[in-house]
């Protein structure tokens, strides 16, 4: 889907708006942030609904915590931030300067609303910015809604999450690392073909000048 | 119409500012005026980072920038923020507020429109239900512990901290099915000291107890680690012997033990010297449950003490046509 200059000018870029990210959040949390993104695929999901290669073990069955962010007008799609919900929990913990204790089993992570708000703004500072910058670089402005949290069961048959067909997904392995916590989540966004093929032109165009 | 949506504007239990681009406020509704004691007319068209410094921060010129730049939305949590614009009570505590963020274009310009929602309540409610989630922890991992030391007591004996008669019961029933099964013998042997109450007279009941105790921790240190050692109570003890091939691996133990006691115990800075007499029987020529092999054993040490002590027997040796036991049962 994507060459390797195209793959390593995009995983820069996208550094480059992460790191802003991160500064953001270590501002507001008042501990050190730090944000990675080691690589970046492109993945387009086929007819039936099934991607064009495998997805990372995220997608494994069990419950995770999903905060989207729809944006629209020429550039257009959906990006989410994903976590299993034991990494969230241990998210928030941190955050709210609470113990970063990992629950022991699934059924033991114990989300109150609260909770999600403290994610709700994590995602918002996180998906807006990386929406932000790549928007300012394809050159064109962007709506953007508030973040959806959803608490969603993967199960074994499903394993994947389903997207239309004809979307392509802009996958971005995330590692979160606060006050020396690691934090595994994922940056998913999904793109309509419009979109991807000029995002492709863009890089195009960057690595030809 | 427009009266209308002011009303409401002003109904909603809600904080809604409307800063121009400037930052100044063109709508400062009547929640607020309630809320700070500000009313409508003094805050109209002035900047809000100058009335409320914590907007001219760095973290809040950048969410109010990016609104009203890249137009993005933004949404901050009370958790992480606590609290935008402060009650005109001084005294409510632990206030906590969630605010929202978003542009609104209107007539070719730009605003910025703000919502508070006061949380104070609901955090206050989620501290409480955390403090009752805490305690119920604790006082489930007190009643856990507890648990623990009550069996723990249930089954030992609080002297010597041995097994007591329940546990080597227990235990002997739980052997004895292995036993079968690999086609082994176990061995029960009943101990008991021989002029123990005399020390206890002349020496006293704490000498008697320190008497006890090093006894246990002697005894202990012969066996194996898969050997039971229990104290019945007074100068009594048990001991289980599991998987042996022969009666010779229990006279080898039984000698052991004989022997170690020619050794001076010494209590209270006295040397004294004790015996024992010591019964034993075997699974399964004699009996197959716990109660019988105790009884066997004990019938075998009386026999040694009245041959005069310091000593062992088997039950086998008794030479006994009759199974007082089995009569008795």
């Amino acid at each position: 889907m994507l060459n390797p200059m195209q793959k390593d000018a995009l995983t820069e870029i996208i550094n480059v708006y992460i790191g802003k990210a991160a500064s953001m959040l270590s501002e507001m949390v008042n501990q050190r942030v730090i944000l990675s993104v080691p690589e970046v695929e492109l993945i387009a999901f086929t007819q039936d609904g099934q991607p064009s290669k495998q997805l990372p073990p995220i997608f494994s069955s069990g419950h995770i915590i999903s905060s989207s962010i729809r944006f629209g007008q020429t550039l257009k799609g959906k990006a989410f931030l994903i976590f299993p919900a034991d990494q969230a929990k241990l998210l928030v913990n941190v955050c709210l300067g609470e113990e970063p204790v990992i629950q022991e089993s699934e059924e033991l992570v114990a989300f109150i609303d609260t909770d999600f708000d403290v994610l709700k703004e994590i995602s918002n500072v996180i998906l807006n910015a990386i929406i932000g910058e790549l928007s300012n670089f394809m050159d064109t402005r962007v709506h953007y809604s508030l973040p959806d949290i959803e608490l969603i069961y993967v199960s074994e048959s499903e394993g994947t999450i389903l997207l239309k067909e004809n979307t392509y997904l802009l996958l971005l392995h995330t590692t979160f690392l606060l006050s020396e916590t690691p934090v595994n989540g994922f940056i998913l966004i999904a793109l309509s073909m419009n979109s991807v093929s000029w995002l492709l032109e863009k890089i195009d165009a960057l690595l030809e000048a | 119409m427009q009266e209308l949506l002011i009303l409401a504007i002003d109904r909603v239990n809600l904080g809604i500012i409307i800063l121009d681009q400037d930052l100044n406020i063109v709508l400062w509704n009547n929640w607020l005026v309630r809320w700070t004691g500000h009313s409508t007319e003094t805050m109209l068209g002035r900047h809000l980072p100058a009335v409320y410094p914590r907007f001219a921060s760095k973290i809040y010129q950048d969410i109010l920038n990016n609104a009203l730049v890249n137009g993005q939305r933004r949404f901050c949590s009370g958790a992480l923020h606590k609290t935008f614009i402060p009650p005109a009570k001084e005294a409510l505590p632990n206030v906590r507020q969630n605010l929202l963020v978003e542009p609104l274009y209107y007539e070719d310009k730009t605003y910025l429109l703000i919502q508070i929602m006061d949380m104070t309540e609901h955090y206050t409610q989620v501290k409480g239900l955390k403090n009752i989630i805490k305690e119920m922890e604790l006082e489930y991992e007190q009643a856990k512990i507890s648990e623990v030391i009550y069996l723990y007591q249930a089954l030992h004996d609080p002297l010597t901290g041995l097994p007591n008669r329940n546990l080597f019961n227990e235990r002997v029933n739980s052997i004895l099915p292995l036993a079968k099964r690999n086609g082994k013998m176990c061995a029960v042997m009943f101990l008991d000291l021989d002029g123990f109450k005399e020390i206890n007279d002349k020496f006293g009941h704490e000498a008697g107890d320190l008497m006890l105790k090093s006894v246990a921790k002697r005894l202990k240190g012969l066996l194996r680690s898969s050997d039971t050692l229990a104290r019945l109570g007074g100068d009594e003890f048990l001991l289980l012997f599991p998987d042996i091939n022969s009666p010779g691996d229990v006279v080898s133990i039984a000698t052991k033990i004989k022997n170690d006691f020619t050794q001076a115990y010494s209590v209270l800075g006295k040397d004294i010297h004790i015996t024992a007499s010591m019964g034993i029987s075997l699974y399964p020529e004699d009996g197959n449950n716990a109660r019988t092999l105790i009884r066997k054993a004990d019938l075998a040490m009386y026999s040694v003490k009245r041959q005069g002590k310091n000593g062992f027997l088997f039950w086998s040796d008794l030479n006994n046509n009759s199974d007082p036991v089995a009569d008795a049962e």
